[in-house]
C-alpha cells in the first residue's frame, strides 16, 4: 500500500520521550525477559522493514540467526534516515535508536511530515528498546548513495555515525544481540519465529521474507514469498482439512478509510480458526474487526437460508453465530489509521468503526459470492443448518438418556448415536486415546498368567486390551455399535456386541477385564462394576482408568468443562469415588496410580459430540478460572489463545476374591 | 401490631427506628437477593451474547451486571446493621463476617447439598446430582479454608 506523503526524511521523525528505565523494567516493555520478549525483539526490528513493504519501499526482508546468538534483519527497503533531525539537532537515526516512541509513525496525521499512512509497530516503543536491551547493536544504512553505520552496547553509543563508503542500494540491516545479563539463558523459539516470518509473506504479497539459522554446523534457510496473499493463507491453513467448497473465498473492500480484505474457506471439521490482524499485526483475543465479521456472516448466511426455504419461518427459526462458523477457517486483514487497542499488547482491537467496515465490505461481497456460487452456498448454509441440528440432538440426547434413568434402564439408541459418530475418527477425538504412558500404565499393573483370558468393556477401537498384547492370551472385545465392533476387530481377537448393563458372558469367564473412561458416562456406574465382577474368574483382575479432577478446588469446575464437552457425563467421579466403586463391588486389594497427561484441548473438543458454543465456552471457562482452580489444576493459555491442559488420570486395579 | 409502630413510637422519642423486623428490613433482603441474583445473571448472559457475535449486547449486560453489583452492595450497606441476610448473624467486622461465612458453608455443605443431591438422583437426574456432589466437595474445602481464616484473623 503506497501512501500519498511518502517524504520519509529526518523531518518526518518525531520525538515524544526519552530511553529511561527499559534495561530497568524491560518486561514492561517487551512482554518478559524469557522466550516471548527475545521474540519480541525481533519482531519490533522486523517490523520496521514490514512498515517499509507496506508503503511499497520494501520488497526483502532477510532474517538470520547468527553463530554467536546475534539476530540480523536486513531489508531492501529506503533506509532509516541519516541527515539532522529538524528539532533535535542530531541525526535522525540516533533520534531513532535512542529514544522511546520516536519513528516515522509518530508523524501529524495527514500532515507535511508524514512517512506511513498506515503502521504496525508492536507495542509502541520501536527498536529504540531493541537498542537498550541488547549487548551489541549495530546498524547499516543505505540510502542517498552512501553506506553508514552506526553501533551501541546496552543503549550507550559504542561508534558514533560514520559513512563507510558508496552504496548503490538501499536498505537498512540491523544486527543486535538480545543482552545475556536480561535475557539469561533464553533459547530462541524458532518454530513460534517461522510462523510469524511465513504469517508476514502470506500479509504481503510479493514480499519475500527469508529465515537463515546459521547457528548450528548445518546453514539453513527457508524462503517465503507468496503472490496468493490472505487467500493461499487459509489454503495453508486449511491443509488437511476437507473443504466443502474448493476455493477460499476472497473479499477485498473498502469503506470509510478502512481497507478490509478476507479469505474465508468452511471444512467439513469442527473447529472454528479465525486469524485477524490489524495493520498487519497479529491480533490473538480479535476485536471490533471480528465482531464486524461475525455479524456480517451470521446475516448472510441466515438470509441464504431464508431464502432457500430451509428455515421454519413460523418458528422464527435462526442459525446462531457460532453455529455458521463450525469449521469455518478465516483470515481477516484489516488496515486503518490509528487503531485503538485494549491494552499494551494490541490483542483485541477496540476501534468501533471497524465493525461497520468489516460488517459492510463482508456482508455484501459475500451475498454476491453466494449468488455467483450456489452450489458452494447451499454446502455451506447446510452445514451450518446441521451444526445447529447437531447442538439440538446432543441438548436431547442427554435429556433422554437421563429420562431413561429414572428407572435405570438407559437407551443404548443414545449411546449408540452418540459414539457411531465418534468412531469415524476415533483415535483423532483426544490425544489421550493412543497416549503411552497411560496405556502402558495399564498394562504394567498386569500381573497375572500370560495365556490370560481377558475382556475389554467398552473396547472402543480396542487400543486398551491391545496394550496388553504379549503378556495375556486371548482377547474379548465388548460393544456397542457395529463400527465400532468392526474397528475393534482389527486389534482384538473377538469382539461381541452388547452392553454394560448386561453383558453377554457367563460368570466366573476372565482373568482380567479393563475399560477406560466409561464409567462416568453412566447413570449408574455401580451396575457395570458389579458386572465386571459377575464375569470374572474369583481371583480375577479389574484394571480402570478414569480421568478425575485433582480435587475439591477444581470439581466444580472440570465438571462444567467435562460437561461442555460431553453431554452423556453424568458422574464427576473423584479418585476416592472410584475405589469406593471398586470397593462396594466387592472387589479387594484395591490399587491406584496417578498419571498426568498434557493435551491440546483443540483436539479434545474438536469433536462431532461437542457443540460450537459449547467449544466457546469451554475455552472461557480456562480463560477465566478461578484462582483456586488454577492452584490446583495446571493448564497453559498459549499467546495466540491455544490451550494445553494437564489432565489427571488415575488407574485402578483391584481383585476379586478368590472363591 | 401493624408494623410501623416501632418507628412511630421511635420518632416520637426522638431516635432512628430500627431495622430489624421492619417491611423495610424484609425489602432489603428482597432487593439483595434479585441484584446479586441479577449481577450473576447478565453477567452469564454476556458471555453468550459475546459468543454469539453480539459484542454490544454483550457490552451492556456486562455494565448493568457491574451496577447491579454495585447496588447489592448498597443493600448491604443498610442490612448490615440487622445481619447478614442469608443466615441472620450479626456482620460488619472482620471477625463476625467470616463466622457468618463458616454458618453459610455449614449450612449448605453439611446439610442442605446432600439432601439435594439425593433428592436429584431420587427424581432421575445423575449428572445434576453429581454436580450438586462437586459443589458440596468445594463447600467442604470452603469450609476448611474459612475457619483457617478465622484463626489468622482472631
Amino acid at each position: 500500500m503506497s501512501t500519498p506523503n511518502s517524504a520519509y526524511s529526518a523531518s518526518a521523525i518525531t520525538v515524544l520521550t526519552g530511553l529511561e528505565a527499559v534495561r530497568q523494567r524491560p518486561a514492561m516493555y517487551v512482554g518478559s525477559t524469557g522466550p516471548s520478549g527475545a521474540l519480541h525483539l525481533i519482531y519490533e526490528v522486523v517490523q520496521n522493514s514490514v512498515d517499509e513493504a507496506m508503503a511499497g519501499h520494501c520488497s526483502r526482508i532477510c532474517v538470520t540467526l547468527q553463530a554467536n546468538g546475534s539476530i540480523q534483519v536486513a531489508d531492501d527497503g529506503r533506509g532509516i534516515p541519516v541527515d539532522a533531525h529538524p528539532t533535535d539537532g542530531r541525526p535522525a537515526i540516533e533520534v531513532v535508536l535512542t529514544t522511546l516512541h520516536a519513528g516515522g509513525k509518530f508523524g501529524p496525521q495527514g500532515g507535511q511530515a508524514e512517512a506511513y499512512g498506515i503502521a504496525g509497530g508492536l507495542h509502541g516503543v520501536g527498536i529504540s528498546c531493541v537498542n537498550a536491551l541488547s549487548d551489541h547493536f549495530e546498524v547499516e544504512v543505505r540510502r542517498d548513495g552512501l553506506t553508514s553505520h552506526i553501533a551501541y552496547m546496552r543503549g550507550e553509543e559504542a561508534s558514533p555515525l560514520t559513512s563507510v563508503g558508496p552504496s548503490e542500494s538501499t536498505g537498512t540491516t540491523v544486527t543486535f544481540r538480545p543482552d545475556p545479563t536480561i535475557f539469561d539463558g533464553v533459547v530462541l523459539d524458532v518454530r513460534t519465529l517461522r510462523r510469524r516470518l511465513q504469517e508476514q509473506a502470506f500479509l504481503h504479497p510479493g514480499l519475500t521474507v527469508e529465515l537463515t539459522d546459521a547457528r548450528g554446523r548445518n546453514r539453513a534457510s527457508e524462503v517465503f514469498r507468496y503472490d496468493t496473499g490472505i487467500a493461499g493463507f487459509v489454503d495453508h491453513l486449511v491443509a488437511e482439512r476437507t473443504p466443502l467448497h474448493p476455493q477460499p473465498i476472497a473479499i477485498s473492500g473498502e469503506h470509510d478509510g478502512h481497507q478490509v480484505d478476507l479469505a474465508v474457506q468452511w471444512t467439513t471439521a469442527y473447529a472454528e480458526e479465525t486469524l485477524s490482524y490489524v495493520n498487519a499485526i497479529f491480533t490473538s483475543q480479535g476485536g471490533s474487526h471480528v465482531e464486524g465479521l461475525r455479524a456480517a456472516l451470521t446475516r448472510v448466511v441466515n438470509a441464504r437460508a431464508r431464502a432457500e426455504g430451509l428455515l421454519h419461518d413460523d418458528a422464527d427459526e435462526q442459525i446462531a453465530g457460532y453455529d455458521v462458523r463450525e469449521g469455518m477457517v478465516a483470515v481477516l486483514s484489516v488496515k486503518m489509521r490509528e487503531p485503538e487497542y485494549e491494552g499494551q499488547t494490541k490483542s483485541t482491537l477496540t476501534s468501533h468503526s471497524a465493525i461497520d467496515a468489516v460488517e459492510a465490505v463482508v456482508e455484501q461481497a459475500l451475498s454476491d459470492w453466494m449468488d455467483a456460487h450456489a452450489s458452494a452456498a447451499t454446502a455451506i448454509v447446510g452445514k451450518a443448518l446441521e451444526a445447529s441440528r447437531a447442538r439440538a440432538a446432543a441438548r436431547r440426547a442427554s435429556e433422554r438418556a437421563r429420562y431413561q434413568s429414572i428407572d435405570q434402564v438407559v437407551s443404548k439408541e443414545v449411546y449408540k448415536q452418540q459414539f457411531g459418530i465418534r468412531s469415524k475418527n476415533w483415535h483423532q477425538s483426544a490425544a489421550w486415546i493412543t497416549d503411552d504412558t497411560i496405556l502402558s500404565t495399564q498394562a504394567d499393573m498386569w500381573d497375572g498368567p500370560d495365556d490370560a483370558k481377558v475382556l475389554d468393556v467398552c473396547c472402543g477401537s480396542g487400543v486398551v486390551g491391545n496394550a496388553f498384547r504379549g503378556k495375556v492370551g486371548h482377547i474379548t472385545g465388548l460393544d456397542l455399535t457395529p463400527e465400532m465392533i468392526a474397528m475393534a476387530e482389527t486389534r482384538l481377537d473377538i469382539v461381541k456386541q452388547g452392553d454394560v448393563y448386561e453383558m453377554p458372558f457367563d460368570s466366573d469367564q476372565f482373568d482380567l477385564v479393563c475399560n477406560r473412561e466409561v464409567l462416568h458416562l453412566l447413570p449408574r456406574p455401580d451396575i457395570p462394576v458389579a458386572q465386571i465382577f459377575r464375569v470374572l474368574k474369583p481371583g480375577g483382575t479389574f484394571i480402570v482408568s478414569q480421568l478425575v479432577p485433582y480435587g475439591p478446588e477444581d470439581a466444580p469446575w472440570f465438571f462444567r468443562i467435562v460437561k461442555k464437552k460431553q453431554p452423556l457425563f453424568f458422574n464427576n467421579l473423584m479418585a476416592e469415588d472410584m475405589v469406593k466403586l471398586l470397593e462396594d463391588a466387592g472387589f479387594v486389594d484395591i490399587e491406584m496410580k496417578d498419571i498426568i497427561c498434557w493435551e491440546d484441548i483443540d483436539v479434545w473438543i474438536d469433536t462431532w459430540e461437542t457443540p460450537n458454543l459449547h467449544r466457546h465456552e469451554i475455552r472461557q471457562l480456562y480463560y477465566d478460572a478461578p484462582a483456586e482452580v488454577r492452584r490446583v489444576h495446571p493448564f497453559e493459555i498459549r499467546p495466540d489463545g491455544g490451550i494445553l491442559d494437564q489432565w489427571r488420570w488415575v488407574v485402578l486395579r483391584g481383585r476379586k476374591p478368590s472363591a | 401490631m401493624p408494623v410501623d409502630a416501632p418507628s412511630h413510637r421511635d420518632a416520637a422519642k426522638g431516635r432512628l427506628p430500627t431495622l430489624k423486623g421492619t417491611l423495610t428490613h424484609t425489602h432489603l433482603r428482597d432487593a439483595f437477593a434479585l441484584d446479586s441474583r441479577a449481577a450473576s445473571l447478565y453477567g452469564y448472559f454476556a458471555r453468550i451474547a459475546e459468543i454469539e457475535g453480539y459484542p454490544e449486547v454483550a457490552t451492556t449486560l456486562r455494565e448493568l451486571a457491574e451496577q447491579k453489583a454495585m447496588f447489592a452492595d448498597g443493600h448491604l450497606d443498610f442490612l448490615k446493621k440487622a445481619g447478614d441476610p442469608l443466615t441472620g448473624r450479626s456482620i460488619g467486622e472482620t471477625t463476625r463476617n467470616l463466622s457468618a461465612a463458616v454458618l453459610i458453608e455449614e449450612q449448605d455443605a453439611v446439610d442442605r447439598l446432600p439432601g439435594v443431591a439425593r433428592t436429584a438422583h431420587a427424581e432421575g437426574f445423575p449428572d445434576i446430582a453429581s454436580w450438586f456432589e462437586s459443589v458440596a466437595l468445594a463447600r467442604h474445602h470452603h469450609l476448611a479454608r474459612l475457619q483457617a481464616a478465622k484463626e489468622d484473623a482472631r
